[in-house]
């Protein structure tokens, strides 16, 4: 068939237009069109029945070449298929000429359930990789790019990010009339989202060596929750106004999965006015969750320091001069939020991440974008994590940059994994890296990041390293798994600048070839990670995995699997580890 | 031979061996509750506790006439933990000669009050076949365990209803509560373990004899529950809207999606596991004014009919428990953190907090073989409310606080318990 020449035209300026928009404003991205209108539930579909407002609204997404029935994007791929029945529900069909999801106009249906989901995923996706925030692609943690959204997996009351089927699995559940579906729940989707994004950022972190690690996923999932939905200009303009100016007035973003918790709540307390799976507005410590291994319980803690510097924040944007309005100085107080929280991530090591590293890394992060603090935001922040417990907020030293052998340029070293794997080897002894183990370069890149009215922060390059070294688990402690071997992970993150000053360096030492303070700290991780791993046996968090292609998700599969791998005991959490999280919740009456 | 009633508790990995000797008028009687343990805990364990039951059978003190006998050997329920030796040190159990052979009545295949179960545990086996074998599903070692490997004891089951039977010129009896009422009408008194002294007595408090009827509601329920809800699923799509492969994604892709989903199916396939752990046959051995229970894994459904129909034999406080089911939560009458939970009183008679210094219990068990999110045994908060309630509790070094004894943690091949008279 020949193309209309009108027809054709449109078309090679629409892929001229694409190719020129990662230097065009959304707002002008709008008006040229690169922009899709999608409709989704810009919040749990509780609080769209408490507020009118907050239902389902059009969002902005990219257009991109390729989008497809699915829906299906370059990411992103919704199958609706349900293992009860074991059939897949008509797909949402795409039309490129109107440029919109057919059939999705009733909430009812099937295709709008797909389309809600997708939107919410993509939506969340390009949060993260926004100049803004991350400033760069990011890769999803399994072989592959394109993550499998299933929004009616089936009759369960949970939704789990699942790396080896490489999904996202959202059930439903409730009385067979009135479905409760977690394909609607923005907090869910996007908190599954969170898991799957920093899976991509942080694979190791899947590997289990400490309450506090497994914690951090679920800290960080339940961050992008509240973050990703704030990004909606309906969302924020609704909390700016409800809360008056104090965040800690109004439930609205501090409280997750409410209608995923209503009616586990209702079935337990009654009828309530509020209803929440976790909540944001809490004063837990560190020294509360002590000995407690449940990684949504633990999470709560920096989720809880993370949303009390937001509220801070906003209060100071809105006592600045002239006078914002509550609506402004909560989006730039989430924006900023966004460039030190989720930035963050690019200083935390690549294995065994403590809650004080990633509070070490927020400082770091704020000071790279902001080096002069004019408005004090890091006193808030570093005052916030004390108060929380985490008090040793200083970076350790990093060697500098004259300390090095340069066989490569920092370019050459960017450019190549090789490279800087050899760059690491050289420099051993100045990195604390024994001399005996192989190292691996885990992850390297560039990012691209902005500040505050697009301009530019200098380009960093990050470069991660991991090795790890062998524990027996010794004694009867460790029940049926005594007597087998299992890793302990160490490396660090390297964050350079472009002359390869060391702006950042977070490092997990081990034990074998260490010295001094190093050998030390390489102990009391090892005896942290035996003393997890003894209480997941004891407390009956951990089993064996099952065999080659074996279902992580079958029934009877633990919520940390050791799955046997070079003589050695690997012990990965499953996403019965990383589920939107059981549980009563919360109430007020 | 001392006047000492013995109770010894084989480590043998997530599984129950014990072996009771009873001093009674012209010798001691021996019992031996099961004899079984977990997958992946080896079988040599139990050979090895067996040897030793042949060495105590054995004992140049026992009269002549009644060494290298077996009074009584007891299967409790249908569970690999609690068979597989039937099977694997079947030769060691041809060393001496068994007197009686008890078996729990849902094993009994022509019963008529188990063919609903019966029937439920083939239909899940097949749920479970299918699933493995049309969508590629592999099942979790602990699920594998748990289904495909307790629904196919039949070997073990062989053995005990056919080769030690007949090695030993007996008949197997299938019991249950009541079943010695029904025994004397029919003239099998000898079936049923009498002592001469007459203050010591075994009695059987479960299961039920009509086991559909008493414990299988649950698993049946669930299913239809899913199956209500599959119905409700399908309304919502309308019939032109249902495919059957998606054009989105390869079919390699969609073959691993589909073996990786959640099954709600296998959730009812767990509530079989209780189901069977309800069948337990449970012994209440009374013993010059001591009390033993042995409940094999009996769960809370197991217990409540136990309360309310065997309520005089639970009235009064234990000298002694073998906790139920490994020390998982749901084995023992007791809600945590639920302090006005009725199921709670039975284990406040039992074993009343006040009267810690006159019982004991040991628990049969390995950590780190049954985990969330079926239930994680032992439970550790159970283990520390249990120690509350007995003598023998101590503080393993391995820290988790004060727990009743337990057969993975003592440095031991066994645990041994011995009673005077009362």
């Amino acid at each position: 068939m020949v193309e209309e020449p009108a027809k054709r035209r449109q078309k090679v300026a629409a892929e001229r237009l694409y190719m020129a928009s990662q230097y065009l404003s959304r707002e002008t991205k709008k008006d040229l069109g690169l922009m899709l209108q999608v409709p989704m539930y810009v919040q749990d579909p509780e609080v769209a029945r408490l507020r009118e407002n907050l239902g389902i609204r059009n969002i902005d997404l990219d257009w991109e070449p390729g989008l497809a029935d699915g829906p299906t994007s370059a990411r992103v791929a919704v199958v609706d298929y349900n293992a009860d029945t074991g059939l897949v529900a008509q797909p949402a069909r795409w039309d490129e000429a109107g440029r919109r999801f057919l059939e999705a106009d009733d909430p009812a249906s099937f295709q709008f359930h797909q389309v809600n989901v997708w939107a919410v995923v993509q939506n969340t996706l390009s949060f993260f990789e926004d100049p803004h925030v991350m400033g760069r692609p990011i890769p999803w943690g399994f072989d592959g790019s394109r993550l499998i959204v299933v929004p009616h997996a089936g009759n369960l009351r949970n939704a789990y990010y699942d790396r080896s089927s490489k999904s996202l699995q959202l059930y439903y559940f409730g009385a067979a009339e009135r479905p409760v579906y977690t394909c609607l729940s923005h907090d869910i989707i996007s908190h599954e989202t969170g898991h799957a994004v920093l899976d991509g950022i942080r694979p190791s972190y899947n590997t289990i060596s400490s309450s506090q690690t497994a914690a951090f996923h679920e800290f960080l999932a339940d961050l992008t929750a509240i973050l990703s939905a704030l990004r909606n200009n309906d969302v924020r303009g609704v909390v700016a106004e409800a809360s008056g100016g104090d965040l800690y007035s109004d439930d609205t973003i501090a409280d997750l999965a409410e209608q995923f918790a209503r009616d586990e709540v209702v079935a337990v307390y009654g009828e309530a006015q509020r209803y929440y799976l976790r909540t944001a507005k809490n004063n837990l410590t560190m020294k509360e969750i002590q000995g407690e291994w449940e990684p949504h319980e633990c999470s709560q803690v920096l989720t809880g320091a993370m949303f009390k510097i937001l509220s801070e924040i906003n209060k100071l944007q809105l006592a600045d001069e002239p006078k914002p309005s509550p609506a402004e100085a909560l989006w730039r107080a989430t924006s900023h939020l966004n460039r030190m929280a989720l930035r963050a991530l690019d200083y935390c090591p690549p294995v065994d991440i403590q809650f004080i590293d990633y509070a070490r890394a927020v400082l770091r992060a704020d000071e790279l974008a902001y080096p002069r603090d004019s408005k004090g935001y890091r006193t808030i922040i570093a005052q916030e994590f004390t108060r929380r417990g985490l008090e040793e907020l200083a970076t350790p030293a990093a060697p500098s940059r004259m300390d090095f052998l340069w066989k490569f340029t920092i370019d050459q070293i960017a450019r190549s994994r090789t490279a800087a794997y050899s760059f690491l080897h050289d420099n051993r002894k100045a990195m604390h890296i024994p001399p005996q183990h192989d190292l691996t370069v885990t992850d390297l890149y560039y990012t691209d990041k902005l500040v505050e009215a697009e301009k530019c922060l200098p380009q960093e390059i990050v470069l991660e390293y991991v090795w790890e070294e062998d524990v027996k688990l010794e004694g009867p402690r460790f029940g049926g798994f005594q007597g087998q071997s299992i890793p302990l992970s160490c490396g660090g993150t390297l964050v350079f600048d472009g002359r390869g000053n060391v702006l950042h360096w977070s490092k997990k030492p081990g034990i074998e070839g260490a010295e001094g303070a190093d050998k030390q700290e390489g102990e009391q991780r090892r005896e942290l990670m035996l003393r997890y791993v003894e209480a997941l046996i004891q407390a009956g968090m951990l089993g064996m995995a099952a065999g080659e292609g074996a279902a992580e998700l079958a029934l009877g599969t633990a919520a940390v699997v050791a799955r046997p791998a070079q003589g050695r005991l690997r012990l990965e959490a499953t996403p019965h580890l990383m589920h939107v999280g059981m549980g009563k919740g919360g109430h007020d009456a | 031979m001392p006047d000492e009633l013995l109770v010894r508790l084989y480590r043998v990995g997530c599984g129950d061996c014990i072996f009771l000797r009873v001093p009674d008028e012209g010798g001691p009687r021996h019992i031996l509750i099961d004899c079984g343990n977990f997958l992946g805990d080896p079988v040599g364990d139990l050979r090895s506790a067996v040897s030793n039951v042949v060495e105590l059978l054995n004992d140049p003190e026992i009269p002549a006439a009644q060494r290298g006998q077996l009074d009584l050997l007891v299967a409790t329920h249908q569970h690999w933990d609690h068979l597989k030796g039937f099977e694997g040190a079947l030769e060691a159990l041809k060393g001496f000669a068994i007197r009686r052979i008890w078996i729990t009545i849902a094993m009994k295949e022509d019963h008529a009050g188990a063919q609903g179960l019966h029937a439920l545990q083939a239909g899940i086996a097949e749920t479970v076949k299918g699933l493995v074998e049309e969508r590629g599903r592999a099942i979790s070692p602990l699920l594998y365990a748990m289904l495909v490997l307790s629904l196919s004891t039949g070997e073990a089951s062989r053995a005990l209803r056919q080769v030690l039977s007949e090695h030993n010129h007996i008949e197997p009896l299938y019991v249950y509560r009541g079943v010695e009422g029904d025994l004397a009408k029919k003239k099998r008194a000898s079936q049923l373990l009498s002592f001469g002294d007459t203050s010591t007595r075994l009695s059987i408090l479960a299961p039920e004899k009509e086991i559909d009827e008493a414990y299988t509601a649950p698993a049946t329920g669930l299913l239809g529950e899913l199956e209500v809800h599959t119905a409700g699923f399908l309304e919502a799509l309308p019939e032109d809207q249902r495919l059957r492969e998606p054009a989105n994604i390869s079919a390699s892709a969609f073959r691993l999606l589909r073996s990786q989903l959640m099954h709600t199916s296998l959730l009812a396939a767990s509530q079989e596991n209780s189901v069977v752990n309800n069948t337990s046959v449970a012994l209440l051995l009374e013993w010059r004014g001591r009390r033993l229970l042995f409940p094999g894994d009996a769960e809370h459904e197991s217990w409540k009919l136990m309360w309310q129909n065997a309520r005089q034999a639970l009235s009064r406080p234990l000298d002694f428990l073998k906790v139920s089911h490994h020390g998982s939560q749901n084995g023992t009458p007791y809600e945590l953190g639920d302090a006005g939970n009725p199921i709670n009183e039975i284990l406040d008679t039992v074993l009343p907090r006040g009267n810690a210094g006159n019982a004991r219990a040991v628990v049969s068990t390995l950590a780190g073989r049954i985990h969330a999110p079926i239930h994680p045994v032992p439970f550790p908060e159970l283990m520390n409310e249990l120690a509350e309630r007995v003598s023998n509790a101590l503080a393993y070094p391995s820290g988790s606080g004060r727990q009743p004894q337990r057969t993975d943690l003592e440095q031991a091949d066994w645990i041994d318990v011995r009673f005077a008279p009362a």
